[in-house]
């Protein structure tokens, strides 16, 4: 085991291959939509969020606080991967269990946002996660733990609730605070084109296009328009209507693109 | 690619004999029994090095490593994860292909191509690329590219990062509490900031454009209301949502050469912060000398097609140039030389007129616009006309010959060859190419040639050459 988590921590991102049931990486697909989990050829698994950034799980364990399997990984053209932008790590699921570093006795519950908080006494910590409350903590790699911050104690056992707080953030974008008003697509090159390639909304979201290209493209469709965009340079425009919408790049207009918009 | 592993066996090995407790100084690499190394800072933290390859940037061995109590590292707060020490190596990470150099303060700058990177890190280059593993690519940042050599320097970098303190002071981090004494820093929320991302539809604007302005906000506590103000006119604001979005039309006077937009975002806890954003008013699009537009035929029947040419010039390092009709970006060309051509059917009721122009950016990052030329649709297009010699100069005292050919839809009545002043030197009647030799020239310098055509109907078009006497 030991050795194992040596080697998840020298990749420094969670790795599926060993747990991949072998039908979920059948199908590649352009097509996908916030709060996805995505994948490449390569074994690393990342969470798509509403900014249109890829999120890393540093380990194992913190995918297993949101999730319970692989089932639901998506694989994508390693070339759609890498257009994406690398996001922050992924934190603890808020209330799902306590953390601490090795090299350090203070226990943390964990919050919204990555926010640690050190848990004052046995006596809370007993309230908090019951009986066996030090079988509910993981020690986080001191590499991983400049991803937290640390907050302001829990001094009485009221003050958090590991029930609530885990019913108040049920998703890693809403634990990063994001929500649903917004998505985001990346502009790659002329292989890859409109990053994800097709992508479902709701109505009434802002949908950001950024060309993540050295050559500039620009986004064209019925009834929104963009200039060129130069590299790193964005457009974004409200989907108010409900529908199918067909897009391309007026500079290549070869690559084109869709946005289903639901209720 | 085990480094943790091999890294915590080699410190381990190295340092089964050694204890004694010590007296700590910023500086200090420090470790307990277990087998972690730390750095100790200035702001009396303990940094990680989250892999073997980062320590080695900074130190070649484990010599200086004091050993302290596993109560003493504990006491001690963790501050983060050392970056890599600027200009020692190149890094990547596994899913990109994107090579980058390290600057102050763990700021990764892509370097835009093979040649600067040999230019910089010798022709082994390639050598001196680590992978980052990509859990560990959020401690850096993501800086400006690389576009030329003397952009970056390696050694430069490296002589600066005295240490791994001074390194992360060329961070931007919020102030270090100075009032707290001994006790460890307990960073809350209240010093963190809101994140804001506030953008505009267009970067320029002219009068009555309307613009839509988006705000969106990140904070650790929920966002009570975004406003958003153009000019100190409220433009929307948008309560218990992160991202708030609302058109403004710009006035019919812009008299100020620079407008701000500005966002206030108020969180739930009464953190406040705002966000501007200059937008200046489009300039009058004055051409510049190094770029030219030609168009074959300006004048053209509708559902006729004619052809756009832009051009630059040798002192222009071309990156990207982009064709523009109406205002839409119609074709790109990217490092394919200095022109770029698109052809395209007009089509609409006699009498309309398009607006066409070029921008041109260079790999320095300056942005060329050439003249803007009108293609105008009439009930008798004017004719195709091209004018060409066989050579781009001759030698005094040689002959020049010049060829123009034309083509038009309802049939070509004469095709004439001019001099400078437009003084018709011969005249071909039908549509054959009508061909002239010229000179013997006797004079140094720079010579124009006039080829024009007239169609039956009577329109006629001319194109020019120009070519050098030496």
């Amino acid at each position: 085991m030991f050795k194992k988590l040596a080697s998840l921590m020298a990749t420094g991102a969670l790795v599926a291959s060993t747990l991949m049931p072998a039908t979920a990486s059948a199908a590649v697909t352009r097509s996908f939509n916030p709060g996805s989990l995505i994948k490449g050829s390569g074994p690393t698994v990342y969470y798509y969020a509403e900014d249109g950034k890829r999120y890393v799980f540093p380990n194992e364990k913190t995918y297993f606080t949101w999730y319970e399997n692989f089932d639901t990984v998506i694989q994508i053209p390693d070339n759609m991967l890498s257009t994406l932008p690398l996001g922050k790590n992924v934190t603890y699921r808020p209330g799902k269990k306590m953390v601490k570093i090795t090299t350090d006795p203070r226990v943390y519950v964990v919050d919204r946002g990555g926010m640690l908080r050190h848990v004052d006494s046995e006596e809370i910590a007993k309230t908090l996660y019951n009986i066996n409350w030090a079988n509910q903590i993981d020690d986080v790699p001191d590499s991983f733990f400049t991803n937290y911050k640390v907050g302001n104690k829990v001094e009485s056992a009221s003050e958090y609730r590991p029930a609530d707080v885990m019913a108040g953030t049920t998703t890693i974008s809403q634990d990063k605070g994001f929500d649903d008003t917004m998505a985001a697509i990346s502009i790659g090159n002329t292989m890859t084109g409109f990053v994800p390639n097709s992508m479902t909304i709701k109505k009434g979201t802002t949908v950001t296009w950024t060309n993540q290209d050295s050559a500039s493209h620009s986004v064209i469709g019925t009834g929104f328009q963009s200039d060129a965009l130069g590299y790193n340079k964005s457009y974004n425009f409200k989907f108010n209507t409900v529908g199918s919408f067909e897009y391309k790049d007026g500079i290549n207009p070869s690559i084109t693109a869709t946005i289903h918009v639901v209720q | 690619m085990k480094y943790k592993y091999l890294f915590v066996l080699a410190a381990a090995c190295l340092f089964a004999t050694q204890a004694q407790a010590a007296t700590l100084s910023p500086g200090d690499l420090i470790k307990a029994s277990g087998p972690a190394v730390y750095y100790y800072s200035q702001e009396g933290k303990r940094l990680v090095f989250p892999n073997e390859n980062t320590y080695k940037t900074w130190y070649t061995d484990f010599s200086t490593v004091k050993t302290i109590t596993d109560a003493e590292l504990a006491a001690i707060t963790m501050g983060g994860n050392v970056t890599y020490k600027p200009g020692v190596r190149l890094v990547k990470i596994v899913s990109d292909s994107k090579v980058y150099a390290i600057a102050a303060g763990g700021v990764l700058r892509h370097v835009a191509t093979e040649e600067i990177a040999r230019n910089l890190y010798g022709a082994d280059w390639n050598t001196k690329v680590d992978d980052i593993p990509v859990g560990f690519f959020s401690n850096y940042s993501i800086g400006s590219s690389i576009l030329n050599s003397t952009d970056y320097s390696p050694s430069a970098s490296t002589a600066q990062a005295v240490s791994i303190d001074t390194d992360r002071a060329a961070k931007t981090t919020p102030p270090v509490c100075t009032t707290c004494g001994s006790e460890p820093v307990t960073p809350t929320t209240t010093q963190e900031t809101i994140q804001i991302a506030l953008s505009a539809s267009q970067n320029t604007i002219k009068i009555n454009d309307v613009i839509t302005f988006t705000a969106s906000a990140q904070y650790s506590a929920s966002i009570k209301e975004i406003r958003i103000y153009f000019d100190n006119n409220l433009v929307t604001a948008c309560q218990n949502a992160n991202v708030c979005s609302g058109d403004f039309a710009m006035p019919s006077v812009l008299d100020k050469e620079t407008y701000q937009v500005k966002t206030e975002v108020t969180a739930l806890d009464t953190t406040k912060e705002t966000k501007t954003l200059d937008l200046a008013r489009a300039s009058t699009t004055e051409p510049d000398s190094e770029v030219t537009i030609s168009v074959d035929r300006e004048v053209i029947e509708p559902g006729q097609t004619t052809g756009i040419t832009v051009q630059a010039d040798e002192t222009v390092d071309v990156k990207e140039i982009i064709i523009y009709v109406d205002d839409v970006a119609k074709k790109g060309c990217n490092y394919l030389g200095r022109s770029c051509k698109w052809s395209q059917i007009f089509d609409g009721p006699l009498g309309t007129e398009f607006n066409t122009y070029g921008l041109v950016t260079s790999v320095s990052g300056v942005t060329y616009r050439t003249q803007t030329k009108t293609i105008t649709l009439a009930a008798n297009s004017i004719p195709y006309v091209t004018i060409e010699t066989g050579k781009t100069y001759i030698l005094k005292g040689e002959s020049m010959e010049a060829v123009v050919s034309a083509s038009d839809e309802d049939g070509i009545q004469s095709i004439e060859i001019l001099d400078s002043q437009k003084n018709v030197l011969k005249t071909c009647s039908g549509a054959a190419p009508c061909t002239l030799s010229t000179g013997p020239w006797v004079t140094e310098g720079m010579v124009t040639l006039w080829g024009r055509a007239t169609d039956v109907p009577g329109s006629s078009n001319e194109q020019s050459i120009q070519f050098e006497v030496r």
